[in-house]
């Protein structure tokens, strides 16, 4: 037994290392996805301007939501990708199963969530430095330019939490796709279908409630990753079903 | 609203694309080089911003909570007009004139462009003074120092008095909106999301013109005088 444990433990951390060498190109693209997200903030996300007669204010606002929001869907479109055939084949160069496979890949979306976060917070970071160098003619404002070290790491858990969390929900709608592909169209169909038709009719959407509108970090961590186990053992009994190689 | 829904869509697009090419290239030195190179700006950066001056700040807050400006604005004229502005926290003395007159006749010339309330009062006794008070709310101005720059004139010669409003400045503000993560979960929330309404920053003002008692006042617009409604 003791064996068979430490041969499973061996075979994760193989495969995980493995797809750190191997998928350099999810780093790349979570660079090119910043950078992005970086350009577009540098104009500010909203602007507004009022023209009295003897003073024009001008006042543009700056903020790290896009960063944040671009990296999130990065998550989600990786741990999609990380379910495709091409990828899931990778595994089986080693002596593999099911399980190892999957512990490799939650091991390896969670350190990509830390790492994204990081970045992402670091991307806001640096935003602020850009703009405080340049922009000379423009007054800066004090209000929430400064973030704490405190809130430096409050940002990178609750980010790095709430893009565990999309992981998850993007690893598990993948395995539901590879299980069956018209499920590609349909998934998506039905789960924008019901936000809709639930924001139309309620006039709110419960799973924004159930996770953004929580005000305490407690509840929002013990949520997020409950939620997230939930979803990557759901993809752990499908798999199962799943053939070697399919 | 209606692009950013398009949003996810083309980042996801973006990202497909972008992983389709970068497969090729990831193993490439130049790859792992720039990625480098990135995370050592991103360090870089975050040792730089621990280390900025403060004297580049303003205390400015564009944002405002809630749109009471209307409120302030009425209760500014209101408290105009009755000749209680002093009693208002805010408001202070910026600018004050005082004129000899001769003569028992008061012409006011002012510029087409000329936006700002102006009260007459008239005093207890004909001392042949007109007294002249610019009565400002605290504005942009006070915060960024910019009362020398932003002079009326006002002047008063062969009993013609001539006020010219002053010199328009631009002024650009950048303010950053607190993270909605830390939002989350401060104690302090911040609603702090309108950026529509300048009020606050604009400041409000009026001038008050002190004339002597049976001075005969004449004027292009209506003379409004302090606690006449």
């Amino acid at each position: 037994m003791y064996l068979a444990e430490t041969k499973m433990i061996d075979l994760i951390k193989q495969q995980f290392l493995y797809k750190v060498k191997a998928n350099l190109g999810f780093f790349f693209s979570l660079l090119a996805v910043q950078s992005f997200a970086l350009l577009l903030s540098v104009n500010g996300i909203m602007g507004m301007g009022t023209g009295g007669p003897y003073l024009s204010i001008n006042v543009n606002a700056y903020s790290n939501d896009l960063i944040i929001i671009f990296t999130m869907v990065w998550a989600f479109t990786i741990a999609v990708t990380l379910t495709t055939k091409e990828y899931r084949n990778y595994d089986f160069t080693f002596v593999s199963n099911r399980l190892t496979s999957n512990l490799s890949n939650i091991l390896y979306l969670g350190s990509l969530a830390l790492f994204s976060s990081v970045t992402a917070v670091l991307t806001g970071i640096l935003l602020r430095v850009i703009l405080f160098f340049s922009k000379s003619d423009t007054i800066l404002s004090e209000y929430y330019f400064y973030i704490s070290p405190y809130e430096l790491i409050l940002s990178i858990f609750v980010i790095t939490l709430y893009i565990l969390l999309l992981s998850s929900i993007g690893y598990l709608a993948g395995t539901i796709v590879q299980l069956y592909k018209p499920l590609s169209v349909i998934l998506p169909v039905i789960t924008i279908g019901l936000l809709i038709v639930e924001g139309r009719r309620l006039g709110k959407i419960s799973a924004y409630e159930f996770f953004v509108q929580e005000p305490s970090l407690f509840l929002f961590t013990i949520k997020t990753l409950l939620v997230s186990s939930i979803l990557f053992g759901c993809v752990y009994l499908l798999s199962n079903r799943m053939e070697v190689r399919k | 609203m209606a692009t950013l829904g398009f949003l996810p869509i083309m980042i996801i697009l973006f990202i497909v694309v972008g992983l389709f090419f970068l497969q090729r290239f990831s193993h490439h030195r130049g790859v792992r080089f720039l990625f480098s190179g990135y995370l050592i700006i991103l360090l870089i950066s975050l040792i730089t911003f621990y280390l900025l001056p403060d004297n580049r700040l303003s205390k400015i807050n564009p944002f405002t909570s809630s749109i009471n400006d209307d409120v302030e604005i009425n209760k500014f004229y209101e408290k105009a007009i009755r000749g209680q502005i002093e009693q208002l926290e805010d408001v202070k003395v910026r600018e004050k004139w005082e004129f000899e007159i001769s003569g028992d006749q008061l012409k006011v010339s002012e510029p087409e462009e000329f936006y700002t309330t102006y009260l007459f009062e008239r005093k207890e006794e004909n001392d042949h003074k007109v007294e002249i008070f610019h009565y400002a709310s605290e504005s942009l101005v006070d915060l960024l120092e910019l009362k020398d720059k932003h002079n009326f004139t006002i002047s008063l010669e062969d009993n013609v008095l001539r006020m010219k409003g002053p010199d328009p400045i631009q002024i650009k503000i950048a303010a950053f909106k607190k993270d909605f993560v830390i939002n989350q979960f401060s104690s302090s929330k911040s609603n702090d999301n309108y950026l529509n309404s300048f009020g606050h920053l604009e400041g409000n003002q009026v001038i008050y013109i002190r004339v002597p008692k049976d001075i005969e006042i004449s004027s292009p617009h209506y003379i409004q005088y302090v606690g006449e409604e």
